[in-house]
């Protein structure tokens, strides 16, 4: 009974180990992906995971019991239903209800997923293969429907760790299915098998890929041109982050260009209009400049110490909602007093990374804001900023591409008309000066001076000069066509290194937004005009259904430059040439988050108490808000709220209303009708304007806020782990890991071998286990015969002295008495010539591929 | 000491030879007969017809009997269906001389017994040798009468699947020291018994006596004297205990077959000229000492269950190292 017990545990064990934990690993890895792309998911992949791992453990459990598979299986889907009825069946809060069976509905798929790929795994033999395609396919819908934001080295490691993983999941479960009649001849076979079909597999998904796959050719393309390992030269203007949402690409170079993607990165509502109060002025959103230029590595630098530095950067996270963050030093900093106003905008972020900030120049305030209930699905998190921004601004000045529109030439006329009166730079303040007009030293550099002098130095003003750049990038060409072109992939990425900027300007005439901007900022700063590059995203007005309303993709992160007008401040200037090959074309913008409820009432503080039931939740405040009165608890006061009709949010996105736990900071927020009248009147007694307010306070909104240090924590990690931390490195350690553990497992026999014999020097006991072991691995273990009639075969087969061995051995282990001097010499040299002896019978390759054989090994350890 | 056991080993490898020069390529077989005799116990031959059993245990009981001194000890009985216990044992026979019942001994009264076929013998019969097998003793009514001190069964039988058989009950099989299946010779073996079947016939009339009672009981001693090693023992202990506790087997060994198996473990080392007992004693042993004891559920426990055990336990003992022990 208990052997059969312990045999049955081996047969579950075994296939778990070997087949499960690989799946299971790569299961968690896909779901982490899963959760980044598709808001279904609910960043809850551990959980789901959790749940895959559990399907495939219970298919190998009951597989290897010899469970019959339609049976079980319908038994299994059976038991999920009625749970799933019986959960319907629960008083739970309609919408938690929802919550509740949306998410049994992916555990249960997932869970139920994992059963039937395992159970295949097991007892189908082309289930391995379908699956190593799957996965494969799944990786090239994945590449090419996201940012291109994989370098060539990376790529070569998603998909040799996929063709690893496939190779091995093949290769095990055939293993698996014949591990009682194992021959090494059948072996042997099995591996050049499996190898074949890897190499067939892969030459199908090179072809595969070759159609489908254009990105596929700028791989080729850099591979050409010898940059496959510089890791910097990702194409692209955005970044990802960790957690898959998006950023401007912050690396402190400028380098890469555009990617053409249509992923929705966030909505914008800007609250600028001209001067009628109807017609909408989009404005470029910044994100951040580049304002020096490094001459060591030739590539340009965002650099905090910039003077008078009107850079407003905060971290919409980490206010809590509706309370805001404001720097009013940015305004006096912006240096520009002439023709500017105060306008807001409100970001909707999709894809944007809730730390993010964009807002048009020059920012100074920022407060989270709630999103609309119906849009939540949509959007992962909003807030409103403030801008201290120039009339003479408008995107559609500084888009210089194709401006028919006689109204906006005239506009853009006296706009220029307004500029050409600014003053001079003679007042400014020397250290700006010198730091803004920075120019390197250096042959190349000397051409492009020369050039700029050369369009620039007979023009009167700044104003002018700046035009004359411009439209030097405009000017045609013999043929009727521009002489500079828009180009993705101008050859050379990576921008701008003096030979670069060289071969642009002088030869090529092809680039992208960050050429055309870097190529403007070194020849004004040639002109000694002050300047810098900004990043962040273009703004396109695409449709005049909501005015104000615009939509940002991925393809409009951007580079332009601004240049600096005494008085005036800072002005936006796009050089960039348009793209003739693919015309913007009508973009269908969605509908806007409209219907965002005036809010009455908000408070800031400590979750002290949840009830599940009734979905009332106390909190501690730290601060409230009261009719947009922001006022300090002092001291603070613990208030019991309404979550019912709450939505429960985080940075991104909704989640749970379970994901709320006591001891939280959490900001709720209320739009409740019935708060609408009360009051908040200036009082040395804030609290006790709170005693207007019903208890429970009804919120439309609880928003978890992560602590700060957790978040610090998160961001160190970040940096200290990789620059470029994303999950492709994830799954590079862990592929390699796989890796390792693999070699080191179709190894082992070797290694054993290894350990044995350098113990057997010194001990008989290892010289005869080291022996044996060497017999066993080649595939001659003794079955049913007797250990003396096994010798007797083997010292037939391979001419050893195996069976005389074997009796001294006997007898030193069993007898009383000693080994004679003879019989010791005799057993200490036996190893080395047993060894050369069946060296000499087989041949080289077929015990290698013994060797290459663990399964034996665990006949030979494992009891019968 | 050292001499005495060259010189016991030397008479052993003596009668060993002195058998094969009628028996041919059986010197597994003749060991595992010799190993029952010198363990004490008894051995069952179990074969189809013609395969030389009958031959095998004449031979014997000629070189260790001889019928040199008038009064033979070897006895050969020919079971058949009718054979009634008294026809083995002897009976009371009133004797009208002397007016008295006088006992009168039956063939039971020797050092070797050729009980042939003994499976064609009603249970009663088969009974009827329960005593004398284990107690060296035969109780007819109110007497108890001392077989020889070196009394030794070899028993034929043919396989039970056979017409005209009774399967002998456990009882009786338990007290078999072994079993042994004779097989049929190898090809060439068999083309050589076929070219000198009238020689081998007459090697078996002129066969000579080598050791007489006394040597094969001061073997029995010597045989005793073998060391057996504590993880040998215990190894037994586990093989017995794994045939109680096993799926496939209804009946396990038991410790009189513990019992046995050990002496027999000693005699078989003793026979290999060995003063140790080995694993390969052990992996010899187990099958003829136990298989027969055993009541398998399944014809695959037949076939494998024993050898699985003996396998277990081979890999148990391989994997304890010399060095380690205290």
């Amino acid at each position: 009974m208990n052997t059969n017990i312990t045999t049955r545990f081996k047969q579950t064990i075994t296939p778990w180990l070997l087949v499960g934990l690989p799946t299971i690993a790569l299961g968690f890895l896909l779901l982490l992906q899963a959760n980044k792309l598709l808001t279904v998911f609910q960043n809850d992949w551990i959980s789901q995971g959790i749940f895959l791992g559990l399907g495939i453990t219970a298919a190998i459990f009951f597989y290897s019991n010899r469970f019959r598979f339609l049976l079980i299986t319908f038994l299994v889907y059976i038991v999920g239903g009625i749970v799933f009825r019986m959960m319907n069946q629960l008083p739970f809060g309609e919408s938690f209800a929802f919550d509740l069976s949306l998410g049994f509905y992916i555990y249960g798929a997932l869970f139920f997923g994992g059963f039937i790929l395992a159970f295949a795994l097991l007892r189908w033999r082309i289930a391995s293969v379908l699956w190593g395609l799957l996965l494969l396919a799944l990786l090239i819908v994945q590449i090419t429907r996201t940012q291109a934001i994989y370098t060539g080295a990376e790529l070569a490691i998603i998909f040799l760790g996929i063709f690893f993983y496939g190779f091995y999941i093949i290769l095990t479960t055939e293993l698996l299915r014949n591990i009682g009649s194992e021959e090494n001849k059948r072996y042997a076979l099995l591996l050049r098998k499996t190898t074949v079909g890897c190499s067939i597999l892969l030459l199908l998904t090179l072809i595969v890929g070759l159609i489908f796959w254009k990105s596929f050719n700028d791989l080729a393309d850099k591979l050409a041109q010898g940059h496959f390992d510089n890791k910097d030269n990702s194409t692209s203007m955005t970044k990802r982050n960790k957690d898959g949402s998006m950023a401007n690409n912050d690396r402190l170079n400028l380098t890469g260009g555009l990617s053409k993607n249509k992923t929705l990165v966030f909505v914008a509502h800007l609250n600028n209009f001209m001067e009628d109060g109807r017609t909408p002025n989009p404005l470029y959103f910044t994100a951040f400049y580049y304002n020096k230029f490094d001459a060591e590595s030739q590539s340009f630098m965002a650099d905090d110490s910039m003077p008078s530095n009107d850079l407003f950067k905060p971290n919409p996270a980490a206010i809590p909602l509706y309370f805001n963050k404001m720097d009013t030093t940015v305004i006096r900093n912006s240096k520009g007093n002439l023709k500017r106003k105060i306008a807001s905008a409100e970001i909707y972020k999709v894809t944007l990374g809730a730390e993010e900030f964009l807002a048009p120049s020059t920012a100074f305030l920022c407060q989270p804001i709630s999103v609309p209930k119906d849009y939540q699905n949509q959007f992962k998190s909003a807030y409103r900023a403030q801008m201290w921004i120039s009339e003479l601004n408008s995107a559609y000045f500084v888009y210089n591409g194709g401006n028919t529109d006689m109204g906006l030439e005239m506009f853009q006329q006296e706009r220029f008309n307004e500029l050409r009166k600014a003053e001079n730079y003679s007042h400014e303040d020397p250290a700006f000066m010198k730091y803004f007009t920075q120019y390197p030293q250096g042959e190349a550099y000397q051409k492009i001076d020369r050039l700029a002098h050369q369009i620039g130095d007979n023009k009167p003003t700044v104003m002018d000069k700046m035009l004359a750049i411009r439209d030097y990038f405009l000017q045609k060409g013999p043929n009727g066509k521009t002489l500079f072109q828009y180009s993705d992939n101008p050859g050379l990425p990576g921008i701008p290194t003096a030979s670069k900027l060289d071969f642009f300007l002088f030869q090529n005439h092809k680039g992208y937004c960050a050429y055309y901007a870097g190529a403007t900022l070194m020849m004004l700063r040639a002109l000694g005009i002050p300047s810098r590059i900004a990043a962040g995203f273009m703004t396109v007005d695409r449709s005049s259904k909501n005015p104000g309303w615009y939509w940002y993709y991925a393809d409009q992160a951007h580079a332009w430059v601004q240049v600096y007008f005494p008085g005036y401040g800072w002005m936006d200037f796009d050089t960039t040439v348009p793209d003739e090959n693919t015309q913007q074309a009508p973009q269908p913008d969605g509908t806007p988050p409209l219907g965002n409820l005036q809010t009455y009432f908000v408070g800031d503080g400590t979750i002290t108490n949840i009830n599940k039931q009734t979905k009332e939740v106390d909190i501690k405040l730290q601060r409230f808000i009261i009719q947009e009165k922001t006022f300090d608890a002092n001291p603070p006061v613990e208030i019991k709220t309404d979550a019912s009709q709450a939505k429960v949010t985080m940075d991104t996105g909704t989640v749970d209303f379970s994901k709320l736990q006591t001891g939280m900071h959490v900001t709720a927020a209320s739009s409740a009708e019935t708060l609408k009248n009360i009051k908040a009147e200036e009082t040395n007694q804030p609290n006790e304007l709170l005693k207007q307010l019903p208890s429970p306070v009804p919120v439309d909104e609880i928003k978890i806020v992560v602590p700060e240090s957790e978040k610090k924590k998160n961001q160190l990690t970040e940096e200290t782990a990789a620059k470029n931390a994303t999950w492709v490195s994830v799954i590079s350690v862990l592929g390699a890991i796989l890796v390792l553990l693999v070699i080191l497992f179709y190894t082992m026999p070797y290694l054993v071998f290894q350990f044995l014999k350098s113990k057997a020097k010194k001990s008989t006991y290892y010289s005869y286990q080291a022996s044996n072991f060497y017999l066993n691995q080649l595939g001659y273990s003794r079955t049913t015969e007797s250990p003396n009639s096994f010798a007797h075969r083997m010292d037939g087969l391979f001419g050893t002295n195996y069976e005389k061995f074997n009796n001294i051995y006997q007898k030193y282990k069993y007898s009383k008495q000693e080994l004679s001097a003879e019989e010791q010499s005799f057993s200490q040299q036996f190893l080395p010539d047993f060894i050369k002896n069946i060296q000499q019978k087989i041949p080289f390759k077929k015990r290698m591929i013994s060797f290459l054989n663990p399964f034996i090994t665990f006949n030979f350890f494992g009891k019968k | 000491m050292n001499n005495e056991f060259e010189h016991a080993v030397a008479l052993l490898d003596r009668l060993k030879q002195n058998i094969a020069t009628v028996i041919k390529g059986k010197d597994a077989q003749i060991k595992y007969i010799l190993t029952a005799l010198l363990a004490g116990g008894h051995i069952l031959l179990e074969d189809n017809p013609g395969t030389g059993k009958t031959v095998m245990a004449k031979t014997l009981a000629q070189s260790i009997a001889g019928s040199s001194d008038g009064h033979s000890v070897f006895k050969r009985v020919q079971f058949t269906p009718d054979l009634l216990p008294m026809d083995l044992l002897g009976s009371n026979i009133y004797d009208y001389d002397k007016k008295e019942f006088i006992f009168k001994k039956g063939p039971l009264f020797c050092n070797v017994l050729l009980a042939d076929e003994i499976n064609r013998a009603s249970p009663k019969v088969q009974s009827a040798l329960l005593e004398c097998m284990a107690e060296n003793q035969i109780t007819i009514g109110e007497h108890t009468y001392p077989l020889e001190k070196m009394f030794f069964t070899i028993a034929t039988q043919n396989p039970i699947e056979m017409e005209g058989t009774y399967p002998l009950p456990s009882a009786q099989l338990d007290r078999f020291a072994m079993k042994l299946h004779f097989g049929y010779v190898a090809p060439e073996t068999e083309l050589e018994i076929l070219k000198n079947y009238s020689g081998i016939a007459s090697n078996l009339q002129t066969i000579q006596q080598v050791l007489n009672i006394d040597d094969i009981l001061h073997l029995q001693k010597e045989a005793d004297a073998i060391y057996i090693h504590p993880a040998i023992v215990e190894a037994v202990r586990n093989i017995l205990e794994n045939t109680r506790n096993h799926a496939m087997i209804a009946l396990g060994a038991s410790t009189r077959a513990g019992i046995i198996f050990i002496k027999c473990l000693k005699a078989y080392a003793f026979i290999n000229g060995r003063k140790f007992v080995t694993e390969n004693d052990l992996s010899d042993l187990t099958h003829p000492v136990l298989q027969h004891r055993l009541l398998f559920k399944t014809r695959d426990g037949l076939e494998n269950g024993l050898q699985e055990i003996l396998s277990n336990e081979l890999k148990n003992l391989a994997g304890i190292n010399p060095e380690n022990r205290p």
